[in-house]
């Protein structure tokens, strides 16, 4: 379990630069996704999307206004697939 | 022009409305998520409930002139919502909804000051924002503030309040700072004139359909894929605009289905469309009924307009759908618009000159110039002068000037400060607009703009709040932050330029990573770029001021500069910009 947990927060850490076109190094759990490179409405809702799809999971509206670091949304990417182990 | 809009002197947004329910067609707001219709509400039901949350509101306490906000995303309770305020009377202010991913608490601080200017008491929302509004609202100082969902508000009786057609229906905060935000206020007739112009412009008709995917806290979604088509009785398609920005083929893909004629959007709208839209998925589709694509809202790209024309003339799409027009807020929407279906008209002239406010027509691409788009006259009702720093009508020649309007649908005032009144135009009625333009062969051309703003997808950005909020990040000297707007492929894009002491390598990048945040998270936007030059470099005026004429030209300077410098190995120029700095005794 430990491990896929690892490799859910790797993944989105992948995710994440990928659609900032930016270094994985640069993405860091306590960065701020608004003080990453080339963040905009556009590619957020690109990581969100992307994200849902890599994982098969669903990230409600409500809870991305709530979200603002990298280590957030890693947590509740990791909280949303356990969820659906459960199911 | 269709039936409705003959008949709207005298009267009210709910009365054009009830006008439409009158006629009975079953045509309605039909909302689009997902690529599948998720909600329809015909113009009938749309009248109904919108007298039934009047009644309800009433009942609360709203009084006749209130101001009551509306946090509400692409919806019929958003259609609801805002037929429902001007039907009691009182008048609609949309708040522009929370982003994602950045903080919830500096949003909402920038929301309360709006509201609080405008004197709002209630907010309609729905359940689920309620919930996460109420509690950012009340730690953002606006504790006042009381939440209401639309769907528990509304009474079984209707009640349409009897307003006079000169009194406020809505308040739009699209332009002014954050420290002092501007509350454009609208009365009834502003509204119903700009939509009478309008529809005799593009020439609405009964068969018209409406497909667009703008928020409605923007005029152009409010005025343009709201109201208008409503009043119009047409058929009102409407797509989140999280659903256009995720997958545009899916507005494309309603357009096609649902046969669409009519469509508004801005320049980078048109351009994020034509990226991400495949050859393949062009085959799939069929636009050739998309009668007009109203292109608007920022400045408008022929280039965009050629390249989008020719990818999409395999699905029957046709290039004079394209209808390049020019409007703002303090207009309703509308202001000017060149006839419906006449193949777009542009002009070249010389860059440079017209940064002194001359115009040089030069050959087509010939070097240094720039093309520029016709936006036509303006439309009924509505009258526009361009004027002289001084103050001076230009004459009818090609020169710079910024254009002034006035009108049947121009606002007579901004919402006043700790009042309920609002602060009146004066000069004659005449509103400036703070962009540029000249005429040419009684046309409009925009060359730019008076006023420091960067627009990015649409919405104003002023460089007054940029710079602020970056000269707020510790270790930014405060005045020493130049914001600047250039244009790419991409559209226009904001760029900073900065004076620090910091010369550690390290720090600069988090430096400029806190910058970043700061704008982004602040006000919405995201610099392109930032770059972080030394304390001085940056050009002021006799009296200290940063000059911010030829702020591109400078950016392009300082970049290809501290390019350079940035690449060295950290250390070594850690160390140089320490000796730049001593020297400079900074």
């Amino acid at each position: 379990m430990d491990l896929q947990v690892t490799d859910i927060r790797e993944q989105t850490v992948s995710i994440i630069a990928e659609q900032l076109g930016i270094p994985e190094g640069e993405v860091t759990p306590d960065s701020h996704f608004r003080s990453l490179p080339n963040v905009d409405s556009m590619r957020v809702l690109q990581i969100i999307l992307k994200t849902e799809k890599a994982f098969a999971i669903e990230i409600s509206d409500e809870v991305t206004f709530r979200v603002e670091t990298v280590g957030e949304f890693q947590d509740l990417v990791v909280e949303l697939c356990e969820q659906q182990a459960s199911i | 022009m269709t039936l409705a809009v003959t008949a709207l002197a005298g009267a009210t947004l709910a009365g054009a409305l009830g006008a439409v329910a009158e006629r009975d067609t079953g045509r309605g707001i039909r909302l689009f998520r997902e690529g599948r219709e998720a909600e329809r509400v015909d113009f009938g039901q749309l009248h109904a409930e919108a007298g039934q949350l009047a009644c309800g509101l009433l009942e609360r306490g709203v009084a006749a002139g209130e101001r009551v906000g509306i946090a509400l995303p692409t919806s019929a309770d958003f259609a609801r919502a805002f037929f429902g305020v001007v039907a009691a009377g009182a008048v609609a202010v949309p708040v522009p909804p929370p982003l994602r991913f950045a903080s919830l608490e500096t949003h909402m601080r920038r929301v309360v000051v709006a509201m609080r200017k405008s004197r709002v008491r209630v907010v309609l929302s729905n359940a689920m924002l309620g919930a996460l509004l109420e509690p950012a609202l009340a730690g953002a100082g606006g504790g006042e503030l009381r939440i209401l969902d639309v769907a528990q508000t509304a009474s079984p009786a209707a009640v349409y309040a009897d307003v006079a057609a000169e009194a406020p229906a809505l308040v739009q905060y699209t332009s002014g700072t954050v420290e002092s935000p501007k509350g454009v206020v609208l009365s009834h007739a502003n509204i119903l004139a700009n939509v009478a112009a309008i529809t005799e412009s593009i020439g609405i008709t009964d068969d018209d359909v409406s497909c667009n995917w703008l928020p409605m806290f923007h005029d152009m979604g409010l005025i343009g894929a709201l109201v208008t088509a409503s009043l119009n009785g047409i058929e009102t398609c409407l797509l989140p605009p999280e659903d256009f920005i995720k997958d545009p083929g899916r507005w494309l893909q309603t357009i096609s289905r649902q046969r669409a004629t009519l469509t508004a959007a801005p320049s980078t709208g048109y351009l994020h469309t034509l990226r991400r839209t495949s050859s393949e998925l062009v085959r799939e589709l069929d636009l050739s009924s998309w009668r007009l694509a109203l292109n608007g809202a920022e400045s408008v790209d022929p280039d965009i307009m050629r390249e989008f024309s020719g990818h999409f003339a395999p699905a029957g799409f046709r290039p004079t759908a394209f209808l390049p027009v020019y409007g703002l807020a303090e207009g309703t929407l509308a202001v000017t618009s060149p006839p419906a279906g006449r193949p777009v008209q542009s002009v070249w002239v010389q860059r440079d000159l017209l940064g002194q406010r001359v115009v040089a027509f030069t050959p087509a691409g010939a070097e240094r110039a720039r093309e520029l788009v016709c936006v036509g006259t303006p439309v009924a009702g509505t009258e526009l002068r361009l004027v002289a720093d001084d103050g001076t009508a230009l004459p009818e020649v090609p020169a710079v000037g910024e254009v002034q309007i006035r009108g049947a649908s121009v606002t007579r005032g901004y919402e006043a400060d700790g009042q309920a009144g609002q602060r009146q135009i004066p000069d004659g009625g005449w509103v400036p607009t703070g962009d540029l333009g000249f005429r040419h062969d009684g046309e409009l051309y925009i060359t730019g703009r008076k006023k420091e703003m960067v627009i990015v997808f649409g919405q104003n950005h002023y460089a007054s709040d940029i710079e602020s909020a970056a000269g707020r990040v510790p270790g930014v000297r405060p005045d020493g932050v130049l914001a600047a707007s250039i244009s790419s492929a991409d559209g226009e894009g904001l760029v900073l330029m900065v004076e620090t002491r910091e010369t550690d390598h390290q720090a600069r990048a988090d430096l400029v990573a806190q910058i970043r945040q700061a704008v982004s998270s602040g006000l919405g936007v995201t610099p392109r770029d930032v770059v972080l030059v030394r304390r001085g470099r940056l050009p002021r005026t006799s009296s200290g001021k940063l000059q911010r004429h030829g702020s591109d030209a400078l950016y392009e300077e300082l970049r290809a500069q501290y390019a350079a410098q940035e690449n060295q190995h950290p250390k070594t120029r850690a160390l140089e910009n320490r000796a730049l700095a001593d020297q400079h005794g900074r």
